[in-house]
């Protein structure tokens, strides 16, 4: 079979297709007022809301710190929040600036090389949330017994290096298990992005 | 005075072949592919009034119509697992109504195996477009076109006369 006849063939399915051809006012209304559930929308949502809500405890977390600038027991946890935050924050917003480069105007490769390192960078967030949650639970912890009740958790000494040491542990087997099963749906983002540039780059 | 509406249906009318056989190569369960089909055209809809003719049309249209299909097709490939090559030419035999000529079902099982990119040049080649305007639709240089059009000649070549037809 020759290629031009392959062209042909693909040609001939016009004739078939018209069958099937509705598009018209009714599909055009429905389709205006259908909440199609993108991944993409979904993904906007979420993102606004986190850098929000980080927002917020940044500024609480400023506020904090600039009381307990002198007590170092409560300054050290505070500053370790408010990197953590910030970091998380920083990363909120470059995922949203990704979100805005897509268009679906663009080239082919552009657009999907945007949306997959979104993804990419969606799915590693949420990895290092495993890991960020134990080390963070501990600083969280002092600082808001502080805040909310004014209550100094160092009292229970013990207790706070047993749940350190913990949360430490608990990191540590995250790390392991993340490591030994990756998340394949991040590998699967990571390895399509590099096939998409090679591509891009082959001649 | 026609309305935006009316000028855009006429525009989608005049190219709906290109949205249904994009829809068809990328989808070939019948109810995803009708949703496949409403966000293209929801997509198509909502860049409309941001169009100029700095492009033809068609390109506006390819691009739009891969861009939601290769995402669709995607999501859709990590949320179902993907089927023996050989079985999907059968599903698409039962599945399809639209193309029931056996050498129709041959040529989409053949594009059904390319990946999403490859799989797009090929369907804008067999759309009749030069090497340029693929170019153009892809964000390749034409020279990168033409070697990925090759290689992808080359497969189908071969995998057309293992069928030995």
């Amino acid at each position: 079979m020759e290629l031009n006849e392959l062209i042909s063939i693909w040609q001939s399915g016009d004739a078939q297709l018209e069958n099937s051809l509705k598009i018209n006012k009714k599909l055009l209304k429905e389709v205006s007022i259908s909440k199609i559930k993108s991944y993409l929308v979904e993904f906007k949502l979420s993102n606004i809301i986190e850098i929000f809500v980080n927002s917020v405890f940044m500024i609480f977390l400023m506020n904090f710190i600039v009381n307990h600038f002198l007590v170092l027991k409560y300054l050290i946890p505070s500053v370790v929040l408010y990197i953590i935050i910030a970091g998380s924050l920083g990363l909120n917003i470059y995922k949203l600036v990704l979100f805005y480069r897509i268009n679906v105007e663009s080239s082919v490769i552009q657009t999907q090389k945007n949306i997959e390192r979104l993804k990419f960078f969606e799915i590693l967030d949420k990895n290092a949330l495993y890991i960020i949650i134990p080390i963070f639970s501990t600083a969280f912890l002092i600082v808001m017994a502080k805040a909310i009740l004014n209550f100094d958790l160092y009292q229970f000494g013990n207790w706070l290096i047993i749940f350190t040491a913990g949360s430490f542990v608990i990191a540590l087997v995250i790390v392991f298990v993340l490591k030994k099963f990756p998340n394949r749906n991040l590998q699967k983002a990571a390895t399509f992005l590099k096939e998409v540039t090679d591509m891009e780059h082959d001649k | 005075m026609k309305s935006q509406e009316d000028h855009f249906l006429e525009v989608i009318e005049e190219n709906k072949r290109l949205i249904f056989k994009i829809a068809n190569s990328y989808c070939k369960d019948s109810e995803d592919r009708k949703d496949l089909v409403q966000e293209i055209v929801l997509q198509l809809y909502k860049a409309f009034p941001k169009y100029n003719d700095t492009y033809a049309i068609t390109t506006w249209i390819y691009r739009i119509a891969l861009n939601i299909s290769i995402s669709f097709y995607r999501k859709e490939k990590s949320r179902k697992k993907t089927t023996e090559n050989y079985k999907n030419v059968i599903e698409l035999a039962d599945d399809s109504e639209d193309f029931k000529n056996e050498q129709s079902k041959l040529l989409y099982g053949f594009i059904d195996n390319l990946n999403s990119i490859d799989k797009a040049i090929i369907i804008l080649f067999l759309e009749g477009r030069k090497n340029k305007e693929i170019a153009e639709v892809m964000g390749f240089s034409i020279s990168n076109v033409s070697t990925r059009m090759n290689r992808i000649k080359s497969k189908l070549s071969s995998n057309v006369k293992s069928i030995n037809l």
